[in-house]
């Protein structure tokens, strides 16, 4: 590495000089800080100038650059575009991956070998039998703005290989999924969609698709329209049925003889008419019926018994309407047509309709639906529990620990399996024999900005979800394992965002390259008992784990969780003066974890819990967590103004070394140095807790291990500390870096890149500014999402924030983000790209040049210097195995696999990387695609005479080849 | 009015064990004879732990609580048993209504009788069998259309030693025939018992099986086994509950919180619900089977339908949580427009909700308190007397509550203003009907089933309270009413329900203070009312002649009885010779000369007596059961009469002159559509009447409302509660099944309106004609709103010239009516005299209008009986449950 700091040199000179405030230091610093000032304080104007003047310059930029004067910069392009400032520098933005499941049923195809999912910004097809995605159809939902979201898709009933797809602004596309194609021509219906529904009807002797769309205006009611095909392309369709108040499901039954809407507390039942003889025109006549319901409805599903008359047409002998409450009690209508006029009666009348009531639920039934037999409904909601109601004998049946609330259930047709959709952004299909999931698809579970709020917000409760990202999401990479990204999330969508803050005990392993969760791995203390909410309504919060680092070698992870009990929970311990802030803070948990991670990265195994790793009167908050690149070592740097690093050594009982099941000796981990930094209100400590100044800092390891950055102090007054790990002692000291709160330190090579609201690379060895920007001012909100990654590999780092917008209170959906790529030694960045999501983490992509961003919409991007392939998993499709998987015949595992087992070979060998990680990779890479070189390790071991049994050598490349079962 | 807000005067109401109705659903051939159909008698029996039982009149929702037969020590009533015969048809084309006999059982082996008309047991009968469990009536023989033929219809009885027995109760005897069956196993306790058919029972037992017994042979048919228990309880599981479906089929309740229902034919299980997380206790079924409605311990009451297209199937609608205690029994009626399922528990309150209109209706919890108050005061004395079970309490509230609130006693505490000065226990089996304290509080009578008794008090407010009993002779039938005339001379008390007996109270002094006497009693004539002779024999027989209400006027004068028909007799005292003597007079003075022969009293005897009042017949019998009857304090003004008011369980008001036996003036104005709202409308039944001049406070479980009678009361706004015009004909709110009103549209689970829309392009829509296909079928002819209309045009007429010839000024100035909810449950007001303050008469100079100064100052004791106050048993409480 050119750019190694000479240890002794430096250090010597570091004590040596005694640093003096920056005005001192060598022009180019100053020139450079006094120009970003001026230019802050001068280029305001043009800035503001520019919106003044109607362009349309939504995004603005984050950062107001300065090289040489003229400052204009990064206008970003159209998203997509990249802007690319520098021949050298051709950096690349890839297609998003992943996505946020929406609440949409999920789609069996005919023969339930596919899954059909609805994500926020594309559909995604995947197999059944090994939970791999074939295709992703990319949807561009986003047009006009942020407010457009995708509001249902249902399998045509004629042609099972399209879907048509409903957006919320009146777009209906008619996606062929086995291909993808027809994302690019959607119909278009000027009116904003409610809700969508498809049913096949005969006209005449053609039966045609009919679409039935809850739509609206702003200047007319909710109607229900019918639309075929040929009514789509004129825009214009049957009106069936007009509202009056605003209704939000609709579902349809039995070839479209029942059609089913809801809103607010009523339900519309509409009977197809008989056609009258004679006529041949096809006419939709239906009667409507509103009937209320004792609650709002939030769930809704139909089932219909059909009779066959003598002359041979189908009729509808029974409709039973299910209706889920948003108070938690699900309402059956048995057998409502009969009940309600039979035809040709002048008088309308109508028996008593007695709905059955069966509440289980506490909250919002998010769905119910009808077991196949119509023995069962099964519903789902905030409980994280699948219930199954018996009908017949009112007993009831759970699968509770779900790993989230459940937002869809979805029957299969032949009603073997029950395809569930949680809210922890994961869809399994379970067998209704064994309750056993056959299939599970899970995306990444971070936080997202949702587009509507849940079904439990229906009603006023005790309390309020959070509906925005206040933190940035913790990820880290596993070095041992680079296409392992360990997340921390929560317990689905909801749960996470439950207690005022964000609560993520758990930390998700989410493998980039097969593209789907590996496992998740409980950090803190959760909530696995019965119930995920309080005696008094409010949910269970969860601790936060706040830091996540690897060691070196990605043997140890360390991590930090804080906890701290809900306000409400609090209000008895407030005696005297205190606030409930304060008796918030005493009561705070922060816990210091080391763990050891196995090979593979699917199990860690805590070693070791630091109760109070920083602490004066109390615990301390964990400011910054650190590992050392070099050897098993962390840092921390608290509130308390120490840092301590932590090594891990032989555990002995009695001076007796312990050693674990296999009998290798196992460590504990402890404090090894503690260093306090020179702060100048440290003697503050000792007085009166509350007065103190919210302090900030962070930490970084130097590349070779020997020096500590430590950053802390008060609001801009944060100086940075140079240790040397070796003696603990200060060899230097750096001010007047930051401004406002340190967000984060990172070395690379002899710099040091700083980031507050400034952003600052200064090089330690020469002691110099070499540049320096001003963040643009923005709310407090989005200074806490600011981020900072850096990668070793390209020595490159990348920036990324929220779009400045001083109203900007809440980072709520809508917000955008940009991200700005820089070399370490150009001062102007090689790619500025303004995400419409907003960026939750960015990180850099291990043994790659790259970085990885995480959205707001559970997306993850690749950024990559040049030709560089992403190290990330593309659909089947895309390799070249979806048509095979498409086509009827039964595609052999074996032949699927070793046709992608080429593919990714050519992959790999474009993508020039390292031999090394190759290997490492492609044993990462999904399961089926099988490089060569496996193979010949298992065949080429020994001559032929020492090879081992054939039964071994069996399952080693049967071990190859079969899938990994799917943890969940 | 100053109320002394008492809660610390203890009634423990006690549990309800069992609730039975004397008409399960009335047969439909009644419908077509609505005539007939009025005079069917339906009762409800509630039985109590502490071995009461009280008998309610459905009173079409009105829900009357008529008669408490109060029990007596270590007495229970587990189980009630109404047989009701079948109607005859007599000669000259009547139909004698079959009679309604009602038998209890209380964890003894004995199985008891009652006559209610006396309030007291009939018969027992016992045999040589274990403590009795159950109790089940054989179904009488039914002939075509279900017609009830005339048929003998015997009793069994399941035991704890695991017999079956039987009793006959041929020949209005009650008679035990025969043991029927033994179980081997001695530890088979029957539990509950259901007829099937005619012969055919089924019985409940403790050891996971449910027996099905032909009685006439008493073979066990078959055995339908409920499983091994679940894990964790005991191995056996407990048939709480039986109850058998019109067409055969068999429901069971069992200690696994599971109802099963059993094939008739096969007697295999069809279904099981799991609906209670606890043990079932109690079931009701409808009359056509097409309901089913269990209670258990965890307090749901659920209700079960049969589902839509899958036929023999039932499955469970909805679940309620009526009872803040165990569901323990139920009983269900549907009949005269109403289809009721009445459930009670240790919460002790019944609780009554609808059937058919489940869901549609509310429920509604009936009173836990009595009817009639057991509350009286002396209020001279500042005694208040309560009684219940064998005991009976005094208190003493010392002082004013005027000077309480004036606050010119210092350190008065306000418990220390009240004084429990004795508590009697009466000797004795049985408990205290009635009790009466005169108003100086010098003399108590206490009656219970067997005995009147007196006792002379002796306290003067101070020191210890010195006790006396008084010999009461010729009261050796005991009394389910007794009375002390305001001025003490006159103890009144009511033999057997219906004989009025009145003895002289002789007052001397001596130097211990006041010694009193009772004379021998004698008995008033009641004026002979005919009563069709199909209706005296059929029902529940002369039942409806029991006194329940008796009012003497404020001189004591005046005695005026009401029974629960609703006839009112009254007696005026008089010199002899004063009076033109009645008919029956003569035969009376003799025997009670010829059985008293003291010479100092009959002088005195021979000076007053009573005599029936002359114009007594004209008054006109009440619509239904008086629930107040009192006389108002002072004249009339014009012509000496008494007012007497009577107020009914219908919510009618009536003032009567009794000397002219005639309604009022007032009354004849102020009919009772003009009462206000309030106090019409609401469903609580009337407690009781506290005057004040010429103010009446009336008091129900839940209001106190002032009514002003010396004012006409205000006109009724045209524009009601639901907006509708009203008339003259009293406002009948929409008819409904017998429990609460409708249910609010946004808590009602059956959708309370449907609409069709008219067209695809329009919101607009028509509303659905919810043809309620379950109205209460054959039976619904409820037709008596002919009976409400106080008057046509005439009466508006009248209306209209009073109202406008009267005084406005008058009516600016007074309250007419006052109304109030803030005390809540009321046992009972009893009014308390104190010396008038100075003040009062100070402003009489000031006051322009005389009438109000003319309103003596009131103070009343009002007790209040919460029910968060009852002493429940602890209830069992499964996982995840607490006590919020």
């Amino acid at each position: 590495m050119g750019s190694h700091i000479d240890a002794n040199g430096d250090t010597a000179s570091l004590k040596k000089r005694k640093r003096g405030p920056k005005d001192e230091a060598s022009p180019l610093i100053k020139r450079h800080q006094s120009k970003s000032l001026s230019k802050h304080s001068t280029n305001g104007v043009p800035e503001e100038d520019r919106k003044a003047n109607g362009t349309p310059t939504r995004r603005s930029k984050v950062i107001v650059l300065d090289t040489d004067g003229d400052v204009e910069l990064a206008d970003s392009g159209p998203v997509g575009e990249l802007v690319v400032r520098k021949a050298h520098a051709t950096w690349k933005l890839s297609n998003p991956m992943g996505g946020r499941m929406l609440d949409i049923d999920p789609m069996f195809s005919a023969d339930e070998r596919y899954l059909v999912l609805t994500y926020n910004t594309s559909l995604q097809v995947y197999t059944t039998e090994d939970s791999l995605l074939v295709r992703r159809i990319p949807l561009p939902v986003t047009r006009s703005g942020d407010g457009d979201f995708i509001v249902s898709a249902a399998l045509s009933k004629i042609s099972p290989e399209h879907v048509w797809v409903g957006c919320n602004d009146g777009r209906v596309w008619r996606i062929n999924w086995t291909t993808g194609a027809g994302a690019e021509t959607p119909y278009e219906i000027n009116k904003y969609v409610l809700d969508m529904d498809i049913q096949s009807m005969e006209y005449g002797d053609v039966t045609k698709d009919v679409l039935l769309v809850l739509q609206t205006s702003e200047s007319t009611p909710a109607t229900i329209v019918a639309y075929d095909e040929e009514d789509l392309s004129k825009g214009e369709g049957t009106l069936l049925h007009t509202f009056e108040e605003k209704p939000n499901l609709l579902r349809s039954a039995a070839n479209g003889k029942v059609v089913v809407a809801t809103s607010g507390s009523t339900f519309h039942v509409g009977i197809l008419k008989h056609k009258k003889k004679g006529v041949d025109s096809p006419e939709l006549e239906y009667r409507f019926y509103s009937i209320g319901v004792p609650d709002l409805a939030a769930s809704l599903d139909i089932r219909t018994t059909l009779k066959t008359t003598k002359k041979g047409a189908t009729e509808l002998q029974q409709v039973d309407v299910v209706i889920g409450g948003a108070r938690g009690g699900i309402y059956l209508y048995s057998d409502i047509a009969a009940k309600l006029t039979p035809e040709g009666h002048g008088a309308v009348k109508a028996a008593s309709i007695q709905p059955r009531k069966y509440h289980w639920h506490r909250k919002a039934v998010h769905s119910v639906k009808w077991s196949a037999d119509g023995n069962y409904l099964i519903s789902g909601g905030y409980e994280q529990v699948l219930v199954l109601w018996q009908v017949d004998t009112s007993k009831v049946n759970f699968l509770p620990h779900l790993s989230g609330c459940i937002e869809n259930i979805v029957v299969s047709s032949q009603g073997s399996s029950y395809a569930i959709h949680l809210d922890d952004n994961s869809t399994m299909i379970i067998s209704t024999e064994e309750m056993k999931p056959t299939t599970y698809i899970s995306g990444i579970q971070s936080l997202i900005l949702g587009d509507h709020p849940s079904k439990d917000a229906m009603v006023r409760r005790v309390w309020k979800p959070t509906d925005e990202i206040s933190q940035p999401l913790v990820t880290a990479i596993n070095p041992a394992n680079p296409s392992q990204m360990f997340l921390c999330v929560g317990n689905g969508q909801q749960a996470t965002l439950g207690g005022g803050g964000p609560s993520t005990p758990q930390v998700q392993v989410f493998d980039t390259s097969s593209f789907r969760g590996v496992t998740k791995h409980v950090f803190a203390r959760t909530n696995p008992t019965d119930a995920n909410i309080t005696n008094h309504g409010a949910p269970i919060v969860e601790p936060t784990v706040t830091k996540l680092a690897f060691s070196g070698d990605g043997k140890w992870l360390a991590s930090v969780d804080e906890w701290q009990p809900p306000r409400a929970d609090t209000e008895v311990f407030i005696t005297g003066k205190k606030t409930a802030e304060e008796v918030r803070r005493e009561r705070r948990e922060i816990y210091l974890k080391f763990w050891e991670v196995s090979a593979d990265g699917s199990a860690v195994e805590l070693v070791t819990r630091i109760e109070e790793a920083h602490h004066t009167k109390q615990q301390e908050t964990i400011l910054g967590l650190a590992s050392d690149p070099t050897s098993a070592r962390f840092a921390t740097i608290g509130e308390d103004g120490v840092v301590r690093t932590w090594t891990s050594k032989f555990r002995k009982r009695d001076g007796i070394a312990v050693t674990g099941q296999d009998g290798q000796q196992l460590r504990a981990w402890t404090c090894s140095q503690t260093i306090s930094l020179p702060v100048s209100g440290q003697q503050d400590l000792t007085i009166g807790l509350s007065e103190r100044p919210p302090r900030s800092g962070a930490l970084a390891f130097s590349e070779d291990g020997s020096i500590i950055f430590a950053a802390f102090g008060e609001p801009s007054e944060a100086v940075v500390v140079a240790i040397d790990t070796e003696t603990g002692a200060i060899r230097d000291t750096i001010y007047n870096m930051f401004r406002g709160d340190v967000r984060s330190i990172k070395s690379l090579g002899s710099c040091l890149i700083m980031l507050s609201e400034d952003l600052t690379v200064y090089d330690v060895v020469s002691d110099e500014l070499l540049y320096s920007f001003s963040l643009k001012e923005t709310s407090r909100p989005a200074k806490r999402l600011a981020q900072l990654a850096v990668n070793y590999e390209s020595r490159s780092f990348a920036v990324a924030a929220p779009v400045p917008n001083e109203d900007l209170k809440l980072m709520r959906k809508g917000t955008q983000s940009e991200l700005l790529v820089f070399s370490i030694e150009d001062s102007e960045p090689q790619l500025v790209h303004t995400f419409s999501n907003l960026i939750t983490a960015v990180y850099p992509a291990i043994s790659s040049s790259g970085f990885v961003v995480v959205d707001a919409a559970a997306q993850l991007w690749s950024v990559a210097e040049g030709a560089e392939q992403p190290p990330m998993l593309r659909p089947l499709a895309e390799l070249g195995v979806g048509d095979a998987a498409d086509t009827d015949k039964q595609p052999g595992s074996m032949d699927l696999a070793l046709g992608d087992a080429d593919a990714s070979d050519d992959e790999m060998q474009d993508g020039d990387q390292d031999v090394e990680m190759d290997v490492d990779d492609d044993y990462d890479v999904h399961q089926a695609v099988v490089a060569p070189e496996r193979l010949t390790e298992i065949f080429n071991t020994a001559p032929s005479f020492a090879m081992p049994p054939i039964e071994d050598i069996f399952y080693q490349v049967a071990g190859l080849y079969a899938p990994k079962p799917v943890r969940t | 009015m100053d109320i002394h807000r008492c809660r610390f005067v203890p009634y423990p109401a006690s549990a309800i064990n069992a609730v039975a109705f004397s008409h399960s659903s009335l047969p439909t051939t009644l419908a077509s004879r609505p005539q007939l159909l009025k005079h069917v008698q339906v009762r409800l029996a509630i039985g109590r732990a502490n071995g009461d039982i009280e008998i309610w009149n459905p009173l079409n929702g009105l829900w009357h609580q008529e008669l408490i037969i109060p029990g007596g020590k270590s007495r229970s009533v587990d189980g009630l048993v109404w047989i009701t015969d079948a109607d005859e048809e007599t000669s000259n084309g009547k139909t004698i209504l079959g009679k309604s006999r009602l038998f209890s059982i209380g964890y003894t082996s004995a199985v008891t009788e009652w006559d209610l008309e006396k309030a007291k047991p009939k018969t027992y009968a016992s045999g040589q069998h274990g403590e009795i469990w159950c109790l089940g009536a054989q179904p009488p023989v039914l002939g075509k259309n279900g017609v009830v033929l005339p048929s003998a219809r015997k009793l069994v009885a399941g035991t704890v030693d695991g017999n079956l027995v039987l009793y006959s109760t041929e020949d209005d005897d009650l008679k035990f025939v025969k043991s029927l069956i033994r179980t081997p196993s001695k530890n088979t306790k029957m539990i509950c018992i259901a007829f099937q058919t005619r012969n055919v029972v089924v019985v409940g037992c403790s050891n996971s099986n449910i027996g099905v017994y032909d009685i006439r042979n008493g073979t066990l048919l078959r055995q339908m086994s409920l499983g091994a228990g679940v894990p964790g309880a005991p191995k056996s599981i407990i048939a709480w509950s039986v109850k058998c479906l019109p067409r055969g089929d068999i429901v069971s309740g069992d200690s696994t919180g599971h109802v099963c229902i059993w094939d008739g034919k096969t007697y295999t299980q069809a279904q099981r619900i799991q609906s209670h997380t606890q043990d079932v206790l109690c079931l009701a079924v409808n009359a056509d089977g097409t309901q089913i409605v269990s209670g258990g311990m965890d307090r749901r009451t659920v209700l079960y339908e049969p589902r839509a297209g899958h036929a023999g199937r039932w499955s469970k609608v909805f679940h309620r949580r009526y009872h803040a205690h165990d569901v323990k029994a139920m009983a269900s009626f549907e009949g005269k427009g109403m289809s009721v399922v009445v459930s009670g528990g240790p919460d002790t309150s019944p609780v009554v909700y609808p059937f058919r209109t489940a869901g549609k209706e509310n429920h509604r919890v009936l009173s836990h308190l009595p009817q009639q108050t057991n509350l009286q005061s002396a209020p001279k004395a500042r005694l208040v007397i309560s009684w219940w079970g064998n005991e009976i309490r005094i208190w003493h509230l010392l002082h004013p509550a005027r000077r309480l609130l004036d606050g010119d006693t210092t350190g008065t505490d306000i418990r220390k203003n009240r004084k429990l000065i004795a508590q009697i226990q009466v000797q004795g089996e049985s408990n205290i009907t009635s009790a009466a304290i005169s108003a100086d509080g010098t003399l108590l009578l206490a009656s219970t089933a067997t005995e009147v008794k007196a006792f002379q008090l002796h306290y003067d407010g101070t020191s210890q309270i010195h006790i006396r009993k008084v010999e009461v002779t010729g009261a050796s039938h005991g009394a389910t009413k007794v009375e002390i005339s305001p001025d003490s001379h006159w103890a009144f008390w009511v033999e057997e329900g219906v004989k009025i007996m009145i003895a002289r109270v002789i007052t001397t002094e001596s130097e211990t203070g006041l010694v009193h006497t009772i004379s021998a009693p004698r008995k008033l004539p009641r004026i002979r009312r005919v009563v069709p002779k199909h209706l005296a024999l059929g029902g529940l027989g002369s039942y409806d002649r029991k006194v329940s209400q008796v009012a003497f006027s404020p001189d004591s004068k005046m005695l005026s009885v009401a029974d629960l028909a609703g006839y009112i007799d009254s007696w005026v005292l008089r010199a002899p010779g004063e009076l033109q003597n009645g008919t029956e007079d003569k035969s009376d003075t003799s025997s009670s000369d010829s059985s008293e022969n003291s010479l100092d009293e009959s002088e005195e005897e021979a000076a007053e007596r009573w005599y029936p009042n002359p114009k007594g017949k004209l008054l006109p019998k009440l619509d239904t059961a008086p629930v107040v009857l009192t006389f108002s304090p002072g004249h009339n003004e014009e012509d000496g009469d008494y007012t007497l008011i009577a107020i009914t369980a219908s919510k009618d008001l009536f003032v009567f002159n009794p000397l002219r036996g005639a309604l009022s003036d007032w009354s004849r104005r102020n009919p009772s559509s003009k009462l206000p709202e309030q106090f019409r409308l609401s469903r609580d039944p009337i407690k009781g009447v506290v005057w004040q001049g010429p103010r009446a406070w009336v008091y129900g479980h839940s209001f106190l409302t002032m009514l002003d009678l010396s004012q006409d009361l205000p006109e009724p706004s045209d524009t009601g509660r639901d907006g509708a015009k009203k008339g003259t004909k009293r406002k009948r709110h929409d008819h409904n099944a017998g429990a609460g009103g409708k249910i609010n549209k946004e808590h009602s689970l059956v959708p309370q309106q449907i609409k069709a829309a008219t067209a695809p392009d329009s919101n607009e829509y028509m509303d659905v004609d919810m043809d309620d296909q379950k109205s209460v079928g054959a039976s619904s002819a409820y037709e008596d709103d002919d009976d409400d209309t106080d008057g046509g045009e005439l009466q508006r007429l009248r209306d209209d010239a009073t109202t406008n010839g009267e005084d406005a000024r008058k009516e600016a100035s007074k309250p007419k009516t006052w109304n109030t909810y803030q005390y809540r449950p009321i046992l009972g007001i009893v009014p308390l005299a104190s010396k008038p303050p100075k003040e009062k008469k100070k402003k009489n100079g000031e006051a322009k209008q005389e009438t109000v100064d003319t309103l003596p100052p009131l103070e009343v004791a009002l007790v209040e009986r919460p029910t968060w106050d009852l002493d429940l048993p602890a209830r069992y409480l499964a996982d995840g449950e607490w006590e919020r």
